[in-house]
């Protein structure tokens, strides 16, 4: 099972649609799962998973996530620096 | 972190429940550009002491100077309205009729509402709360009726996040959309007839000069905005065709104008949503220039109008009638 989406906005009308970048369009007030595609570009794009990213007001996540959470730049820089100072060692 | 693009920034709006206390963005506001500063009175020390220049340097208080413009979308052109000097009365069950007046307050209260703004420029999340517009600039640019607000805020933040926007399809007020009418007579209800069809462009702009006030406290930021004199107006363009508007000009003649726009080949009366008016209920011309141009230029006059004050009636209007729900 994969990830199910839901966005809630009460200042717009029920057929009202959102779109979400990478992820695509939701009803407002309409819960839709996600396909494990949308899931990996939007966690590609935003490079934390959907649960975090989509824990504001306004947001209901439920499901398995599959996608993987690329590392970030600083962190791939640090590891790097770490393997040279512990192979130099 | 990799160099950002505009185009990959957002800025998003929510609906203060304390004014100045941030809240994160619940509306993303489709914008053309944005200018939100951190201003300081920032302190550098002249003591003497035998050295020839400033010798420290201290925060001072500061505020919040920001602009946006964007292309005028009935979605988002109402939770504007509301921040400002102004009432706002809110009719029907959906869609909404928004309609702002101006009141006298010396700063926002209720009715008015204060707006947060986060912004994400480059991934980087900035908070600013407490924001009012102080100027409201609605124009016809390529077709397109788009608004440029100047605003203030009292204070800065850097929101913990993360946000993710959600987007609306545009919904634009394009080329085929306004009609300028000007009334035979002023006052709260002036009659308007017939559109005119000599405009060439039209800029109306309401400007209530707020300044941000800072109070001592053991806080740097501003304690709030206070409105001062508004100053209504128009600047335009119009086909010289006679004296007749020359004259109305010499002779100080008062009407009222408005400005709508709207879906289709309807009236704002008719329209039920995606509708936008401007109107002011009295004006006089105050300048009216009209020269001879090049070999093939039309002969046109420039001219600007200010409003004025309607004796038991408003100055000005601006109407919205839209789908969003402001509670």
């Amino acid at each position: 099972m994969s990830l199910t989406v839901k966005v809630t906005n009460k200042a717009f009308p029920d057929d009202h649609v959102f779109s979400i970048s990478s992820m695509g369009n939701f009803t407002n007030g309409k819960a839709r799962e996600i396909t494990k595609e949308e899931e990996q570009a939007f966690v590609d794009e935003r490079g934390i998973p959907v649960r975090d990213a989509l824990s504001g007001e306004g947001f209901d996540v439920s499901g398995t996530a599959t996608a993987k959470v690329p590392e970030s730049d600083e962190e791939t820089a640090t590891t790097t620096e770490k393997d040279k100072e512990g192979g130099e060692s | 972190m990799p160099v950002g693009l505009g185009g990959g920034g957002a800025v998003g709006i929510a609906i203060e429940t304390t004014m100045g206390t941030f809240v994160d963005p619940t509306v993303w506001v489709p914008i053309i550009s944005e200018e939100f500063r951190y201003v300081e009175d920032r302190y550098f020390s002249p003591q003497l002491r035998q050295q020839v220049m400033v010798s420290d340097v201290k925060q001072g208080f500061y505020h919040i100077e920001g602009t946006i413009n964007f292309e005028v979308d009935t979605h988002f052109l109402p939770y504007f309205l509301y921040a400002s000097r102004h009432t706002v009365t809110k009719t029907g069950t959906g869609p909404y009729v928004y309609k702002a007046v101006p009141n006298k307050m010396a700063s926002v209260g209720a009715p008015a509402k204060s707006l947060s703004i986060g912004i994400i420029r480059n991934d980087v999340l900035w908070g600013y709360a407490g924001c009012v517009v102080g100027q409201y600039e609605f124009t016809i640019e390529d077709g397109v009726l788009r608004c440029n607000m100047n605003m203030l805020g009292l204070s800065e933040s850097t929101p913990a996040g993360p946000w993710t926007p959600t987007w609306s399809d545009p919904d634009l007020l394009g080329a085929d959309a306004h009609a300028i009418f000007v009334a035979s007579d002023f006052g709260a209800a002036p009659t308007f007839a017939a559109a005119s069809t000599d405009f060439n462009g039209m800029t109306m702009t309401v400007n209530h000069n707020p300044t941000a006030e800072n109070r001592i406290k053991k806080d740097r930021a501003a304690s709030y905005i206070a409105f001062h004199e508004t100053e209504i107006g128009f600047n335009t363009e119009l086909d010289f065709i006679n004296k007749t508007e020359y004259n109305n000009f010499i002779n100080t003649t008062q009407r009222g104008i408005k400005m709508e726009s709207t879906q289709g080949a309807t009236t704002y009366a008719s329209s039920t949503v995606d509708a936008v008016k401007v109107q002011l209920n009295r004006f006089a011309y105050e300048t009216y220039e009209v020269d001879l141009p090049g070999l093939g230029d039309i002969v046109m006059a420039g001219v600007t109008g200010r409003g004025l004050a309607v004796s038991g009636g408003d100055a000005y209007e601006l109407h919205c009638k839209s789908v969003t729900n402001i509670t």
